[in-house]
Formats: C-alpha cells, sequence, structure tokens
C-alpha cells in the first residue's frame, strides 16, 4: 500500500490551497464543518463525523440561479458563472453515499444544472471513519465507515500516516508529485458490526399510514426544520424573485434558490391557502415516508445513510432509528 | 475622508414641516443625508432602522414631535420607549450608539432641524462608514471565527433521593388526574433513545409510569400549550391538559395567561421545586453533564410563581451568580462585539428551532415567513440571518422567561441566550420590568409614561442644543 506522512499530507493539502478552493473540516464557534481553508493550521485532523454534512457545497442553502437586469424595453438574464475546482477533503463515506443518493434525482433528466456542475468539477478526498458516534447507523442502510465508493482519493489513518489509494483519473492527477512512500502490506480494515437498526419493507409502510403511533410521536415534535437542515439528503428548496437595487432606469433582481423543508408550516400550502399537510402529525410522518417509501419508490436508494444527525441535534429526540424499529414491529 | 449616508425618518406633522422651513429658510442641511416622510415617529418600528442599517445607512435620524405634541397624541411616547431599549441592543450588537438617534423638532423649528442633522452627521463623519458584516449585499463569509464565552464557576447537579421522591409524586399525580377524569393529557418527562430525556405526553392513567423527574427535565412543556388549544375532533372542546412546569417555565405562563394564549381553567399547573438542570440536558446521554447550566445557577426561585399542585421542597441550593456574559460582551470595544455577533449570526442555518421551542413565539405566521410584505427574504445568509434574530430578539423583550430553549434547541451554538439577557437586562433598567412576573404586568413597549427616569434620559442632548451646541456629548444619547 501507499503511504503519506503526517507532514506530507499538510504539504499536499498547501498545494491545493495554492491550486483552488480546499474545503476540510473546522471548527466554526462550537461545531464542527466543512469550510473553506487557507491554511492547513485550520483543519482538524481528528474529527468525528461533522456536525452538518457536505451537502451545501453541491446544494447551497442559499444559490444565486439567475441575475436579471431590467432597463426600459430591455430585459437581460445572466447565468451567474460558476468556475471553481474545489477539493474537499476529510468527506466521511456517509456523506458521499448521500451524494449518490441526491444524484438519482438531481442528476437524472431534467438535470440540476447547478448541482450537476458543482457535483462535475468538485474532487473528492475522503477519510475513513475511525470511531462511530453512538449515533451513528450507517452500516444498516448499507454504507461501511471506510466506504471508498464515489471518492476519488479514499485516505485510511494508520499510526503514523495515512494509507492512500487514488480511486479516479482525477485522483491520481491530484496526487501527481505528491512523494508516497511504499509500504507492504494491505490498507487496514477495521471490522465493524452489522447494523442493527430494520429497514421496514415498503409494504408495512403504505400498511401503518393511518397509525395512531404518527400523532403520537407527533406531540412533542416541535416542526421546525432542523432535520431536514442537517440532513445530508433532504433537498427541498424555495425559489424566490428578489429586488438586487435600483439604478437609474433600471432595476436588478435576483433569482435566488434556497433551502426548504416539508416539516415548515407553509411548505404545502397551495393558492387559495389550503393545506394538504395541516398538522404537524401530517409533517413529520412525511419526513420518515418520503426517505423510505417515496424516495425509493421514484429513484431507487432510501434517503437516509445513517449519519445521525438528526438524532444528535433534535431538541427532542424525535429518533429516526426508534422510528424505523417502530414500523418493524 | 470617507463618504458617509444618514437616513432620517420624519414625522410628516412636526419634523418634515421644520425640515422644510429650513430649506425655506436657506439653513444649510447636510448633503450626504436623505429624509424620508412617514406619519409618526411612532410609526417607525425599530426593525425598520434595523434594515436602513443594513441597506448601506451608516447613520438613521428619526425627528418626530416633541413630547405632547404628537398629533396622534401619544406615537412619540411609543417611540421612545421602542427606541431606548433599541438603542442600547444595537451598540450591544456591535452599532455605534452614535449612528442612531431620536429626537424631537416642531414645525417652526427650522433652525433646530439644521443644528441636529449637522451634528448627527457630523458624528456619523467623525465614525466613518458603518462597514456592517451583515450589511445586505455581503455574502456570508467563510471564516470560522467565535470565540466563546468564559468559563463559569461550576455548580454540580446530580441524582438526589429528591428526585425519585418528585418523580413518584409526579407519576401519582398524573394517574390520579387523569383517573379522575380531570385532564385529557398530562405533559411530563419520560426517558427516550440513547438515555435522552424528553417531554413525554400520557394519555391513560397507567402510562404514567413513563414519566421520570431528573437533571435533564430541561424542556419548557408550556410550548405545547398551543399545540393542545385546538380540539382534536371537531365539535369538541379542546383537551384539558395537566402539565409538568419549572420555575422559570411557570414565567412563561403568565405571559401566556396575559396574552389570552390559553385559558387557565383547561390547564392543571403541576409546579415542580427544581433544584437545577445539568448542561446538555435533552440530548443523547453522553452530552449530559453533572455540571449546572448557568441559567440555572443564578436562579433564585425554585418555586413555580404559578401552580395548583406543589411537588417537593425547596432545594438548599444557593444562587451562585455567574459570571455575567453579557457585562462581559459589553466590556469588549464594539469592533469585537461587532465581529462575535457577525460570527453567530453568519453560523444560522434558518431552521427555526428556536423559534419553534420557544414558548412565546406563538404567532401563527412568523414575520419572518410571511409572503406580504416580506420583512425577511428566504436566503439563508449573514444579513437576512442577523435579522431575524434581532426581530425575535426584540419582540420577546420584556416576554423572554429565560428558559433558554432556543439556546439549547440551537444545532449551530448560537449565544441566542445573551441576545434575550440583554434585552431582558434592558427592560429592567430602563422600565423595571421583569418578564412573566405577575400575570397582569403591561408589557412595557405597550403603554407609556409622559415622564419616567428612562425617558428623561433619552432627553439629556435636546436639552443640551437648547443650552449650548458645543457641550453636546460625543458619546451619543443613551450611554
Amino acid at each position: 500500500m501507499k503511504v503519506l506522512s503526517a507532514e506530507g499530507l499538510r504539504a499536499w493539502l498547501t498545494t491545493l490551497i495554492a491550486r483552488g478552493p480546499l474545503i476540510a473540516p473546522v471548527a466554526d464557534g462550537p461545531v464542527v464543518r466543512y469550510r473553506r481553508v487557507r491554511s492547513t493550521d485550520d483543519i482538524l485532523f481528528e474529527f468525528g463525523r461533522p456536525d452538518l454534512p457536505l451537502k451545501e457545497f453541491f446544494f447551497p442553502p442559499t444559490e444565486a440561479l439567475l441575475h436579471i437586469w431590467q432597463g426600459e424595453g430591455e430585459v437581460q438574464l445572466t447565468e451567474p458563472a460558476w468556475d471553481e475546482e474545489p477539493v474537499i477533503f476529510g468527506a466521511r463515506p456517509c456523506d458521499v453515499r448521500a451524494l449518490e443518493v441526491l444524484d438519482t434525482l438531481l442528476l437524472a433528466e431534467p438535470t440540476d444544472l447547478y448541482y450537476a456542475r458543482r457535483r462535475e468539477r468538485t474532487a473528492l478526498v475522503g477519510i475513513s471513519c475511525q470511531d462511530l458516534r453512538p449515533e451513528c447507523f450507517c452500516a444498516s442502510v448499507g454504507v461501511t465507515p471506510d466506504d471508498p465508493s464515489g471518492m476519488d482519493v479514499m485516505l485510511t489513518p494508520l499510526d503514523e500516516g495515512y494509507a492512500i489509494v487514488p480511486l479516479t483519473e482525477r485522483g491520481e492527477r491530484l496526487l501527481e508529485g505528491v512523494p508516497l512512500t511504499e509500504v507492504e502490506g494491505e490498507v487496514p480494515r477495521k471490522s465493524w458490526p452489522d447494523g442493527d437498526v430494520p429497514l421496514p419493507p415498503q409494504a408495512v409502510w403504505a400498511e401503518r399510514f393511518e397509525d395512531p403511533y404518527w400523532s403520537r410521536l407527533a406531540d412533542r415534535c416541535l416542526s421546525c426544520r432542523l432535520c431536514a437542515y442537517v440532513c445530508p439528503t433532504c433537498r427541498c428548496f424555495d425559489v424566490r424573485d428578489y429586488s438586487g437595487g435600483i439604478e437609474p432606469g433600471a432595476e436588478r433582481f435576483e433569482r435566488l434558490r434556497c433551502w426548504d423543508s416539508c416539516m415548515a408550516v407553509n411548505y404545502r400550502t397551495i393558492a387559495g391557502g389550503h393545506n394538504p399537510r395541516p398538522t404537524k402529525m401530517d409533517r413529520l410522518r412525511n419526513r420518515f415516508y418520503c426517505k423510505f417509501l417515496y424516495y425509493p419508490a421514484d429513484f431507487g436508494p432510501v434517503a437516509c445513510v445513517g449519519c445521525g444527525r438528526c438524532i444528535t441535534h433534535c431538541p427532542v429526540n424525535v429518533d429516526i432509528t426508534e422510528v424505523l424499529s417502530e414500523m418493524e414491529a | 475622508m470617507a463618504e458617509t449616508r444618514v437616513v432620517g425618518f420624519l414625522c410628516n406633522w412636526c419634523s418634515y414641516i421644520g425640515a422644510d422651513l429650513a430649506g425655506t429658510s436657506r439653513l444649510p442641511v447636510p448633503a450626504n443625508s436623505s429624509f424620508i416622510r412617514v406619519p409618526c415617529s411612532g410609526r417607525v418600528d425599530p426593525l425598520i432602522v434595523v434594515r436602513a442599517f443594513q441597506s448601506g445607512a451608516d447613520g438613521v435620524l428619526v425627528l418626530g414631535c416633541h413630547p405632547g405634541d404628537c398629533h396622534y397624541r401619544e406615537g412619540n411616547y411609543y417611540a421612545r420607549r421602542r427606541f431606548a431599549l433599541m438603542h442600547r441592543f444595537l451598540a450591544f450588537l456591535g452599532i455605534e450608539p452614535e449612528r442612531f438617534r431620536l429626537d424631537w423638532v416642531s414645525a417652526a423649528e427650522g433652525h433646530r432641524f439644521s443644528q441636529i442633522t449637522h451634528e448627527f452627521t457630523d458624528g456619523v463623519e467623525r465614525l466613518g462608514p458603518l462597514g456592517l458584516p451583515w450589511a445586505r449585499g455581503r455574502e456570508r463569509g467563510n471564516e470560522a471565527t467565535g470565540q466563546r464565552g468564559s468559563e463559569a464557576t461550576a455548580q454540580r447537579v446530580g441524582e438526589s433521593p429528591s428526585h425519585l421522591e418528585t418523580q413518584a409524586a409526579i407519576r401519582e399525580t398524573a394517574r390520579r388526574l387523569l383517573a379522575e377524569d380531570r385532564v385529557d393529557v398530562f405533559i411530563g418527562y419520560e426517558m427516550g433513545t440513547r438515555g435522552t430525556t424528553r417531554p413525554a405526553f400520557i394519555y391513560e392513567p397507567e402510562e404514567a409510569e413513563r414519566l421520570v423527574w431528573n437533571t435533564a427535565c430541561t424542556h419548557n412543556l408550556t410550548r405545547y400549550l398551543r399545540d393542545k388549544s385546538r380540539p382534536a375532533r371537531r365539535g369538541e372542546p379542546p383537551p384539558r391538559i395537566g402539565l409538568v412546569v419549572k420555575a422559570c417555565d411557570a414565567l412563561a405562563l403568565n405571559l401566556l395567561l396575559h396574552d389570552d394564549q390559553i385559558e387557565r381553567e383547561r390547564i392543571t399547573v403541576v409546579g415542580v421545586a427544581c433544584d437545577g438542570m445539568g448542561q446538555g440536558a435533552g440530548f443523547p446521554a453522553d452530552r449530559l453533564s453533572d455540571e449546572m447550566q448557568r441559567r440555572c445557577q443564578e436562579c433564585t426561585e425554585r418555586v413555580p410563581v404559578i401552580y395548583d399542585e406543589l411537588i417537593g421542597e425547596v432545594g438548599s441550593v444557593e444562587g451562585v451568580s455567574r459570571l455575567d456574559e453579557v457585562a462581559a460582551l459589553e466590556a469588549l470595544p464594539i469592533a469585537e462585539r461587532r465581529a462575535f455577533w457577525a460570527a453567530e449570526f453568519d453560523r444560522c442555518l434558518r431552521c427555526y428551532a428556536c423559534r419553534q421551542a420557544c414558548p412565546l413565539c406563538y404567532c401563527e405566521e412568523c414575520l419572518a415567513e410571511q409572503l406580504g410584505p416580506p420583512w425577511e427574504e428566504i436566503a439563508i445568509r449573514g444579513p437576512e440571518n442577523a435579522f431575524f434574530h434581532i426581530m425575535r430578539a426584540y419582540h420577546l423583550s420584556g416576554r423572554c422567561v429565560g428558559c433558554n430553549e432556543c439556546a439549547r434547541a440551537c444545532p449551530m451554538g448560537i449565544r441566542l441566550d445573551l441576545l434575550n439577557l440583554k434585552m431582558a437586562k434592558e427592560a429592567e433598567a430602563l422600565f423595571g420590568y421583569r418578564a412573566g412576573e405577575a400575570v397582569d404586568a403591561m408589557p412595557f413597549l405597550a403603554t407609556f409614561k409622559p415622564d419616567d427616569d428612562a425617558l428623561s434620559r433619552l432627553e439629556e442632548p435636546s436639552r443640551q442644543i437648547r443650552g449650548e451646541r458645543d457641550s453636546v456629548s460625543e458619546e451619543g444619547v443613551l450611554r
């Protein structure tokens, strides 16, 4: 196997910073999340599963879809350019699996061009997990903590340095000129416990749609959007136009696409004021049905990668694994 | 010197005419100022001032009729109260006090209008451009900053025999209330998954065994009263509720009663004498610590101000005065304070967990989400996030009871508690008001006194202008 020393890794990341945006895990106040870094000193090299997923770099919380300039008798539409070639360091297997889940929807026809260009131009340098958080249940949904699929380069921490494997052509290019030591032996693989969270079959979901369990569960739900916004696979959005300023004889507008969530009261409100999901029970139930019934039925994969972030952060302990166990029961 | 811009909101009846008079009298008015005519100074919501700062104003002036002269009789009295509070709050967020001024100009005071505007714009020019990190049109940054508050003296919480007694009493009470059909649902706490303590909704007497009492019963259950205010089925009356409240939670009950949000006779309040909750409460147990939450360390109440039944005795824990984090922030240079809040606002995801966890955020439709007029964009970035939190803090002024659910619920660890504490501190300093202590207390922004202390302090600069102009303090109006 090929090995890169800790200093070698820093040196490599320094060249990546000089080359283009490098996104890596950092401490942002009390949370660990991915941010663009300017120096390797900002990077956390030992980190658990970050508090926020990678989603925001492919599907940003706020993205301008269109710039509109309206003058007298004239309208100009400009699509915002995006020509960066970022490298993400420290991607976790669950988050990359989540991108593959999003691909099935956002890269299918009609392709989401904004997502597609970010996906195409972003390189992923993954790192296998050494410890799991108590909330992690990725094995139950078919992800392993050292799963290299979807990565361009995969790192595995060793006692000293990292085992490093380029997996794509882009990965090979990223590693050009990086001094790697050849060491005997295979990349070590930890053994991970099998997942013990059940994934109920589709028939069960259909059967239990009217179950009183849902309103009991919803009793304590706060109806906030937290679970959706920390989720690596939630991808709902809202689009609105806003004025971007007035100049003599003309006005600018911006068409923004921003995160939205099915947990929001007004999410499903339609013209005329009707809301087909009027209660928080309807909304909370939809969250689980979307992940485990509708999304798989429409696009293939289950829309949950077992990262456990919603469990970590929910202020009232709505625990997705408890819901799955209840459905299985 | 860099160009600065000043925006003035002028009351239609006095100050705007005063400005007109200044113009026709050929009195100089600063060229870098723009004036907007409004019906009354009382119509200028402080949030409009926040938006003005965010939209590029380096200073904002609000001018109205002299106290007693308002053409709507009392608009300027309300304005005076609101701005006294917001002026201090904006300084806390890093906007120098000299950048805002509320003053009075009558229709006959063209001279005074000219003087005030010059003086104000000179002051703003001395400070230079505002350069607000959360101004509109600035993308959210990528830099991670965020120095955290300093460590407090630790005070511990732990399981004690009295906890078990309290727990048994809560179960017994819930069982009795349900069995005697005095309530339809009992809201307390139960153990969830991964050692998490969470809210529990008990509908049958035999389910009461699920109820627990421990150092993680931190949730403010009064928040759920609004969910249960409607009938479960059409035609039925709304459910009767029994619920566990701590001293902090009970303050929220008083406010909800005052605001007609709940019917007292529909609710059976089971007060619990609380001796403090642990940090990390309400999340998986590996986050729960035996260090007492800061708000609990400061709490001296322990027994709810309102209850139908009381469980437990007053604990012997003495309130240790905590490190006053608000004072620590206030003592920072204004630029650091501004940077601190910019980093806090920048982290916000606008998941609205803070609002949804709050017992007093009961609006059917939040200003942040209403479609018209659109106060707030859906954009999730610094400027809109900042506006949301300022708006929420302002709307909670005199209403926040310090239960800390907003800060606890925040997945990004934003110090929302400090925003609310600052508001509470100023509400007490200015108006002697403490939220929730009495059910009949008039909210301080819904009333006014023509001559209380805070107001005379506000008027100081005006008196100085009438006297000799040079003696105006550079510190501004409200320092």
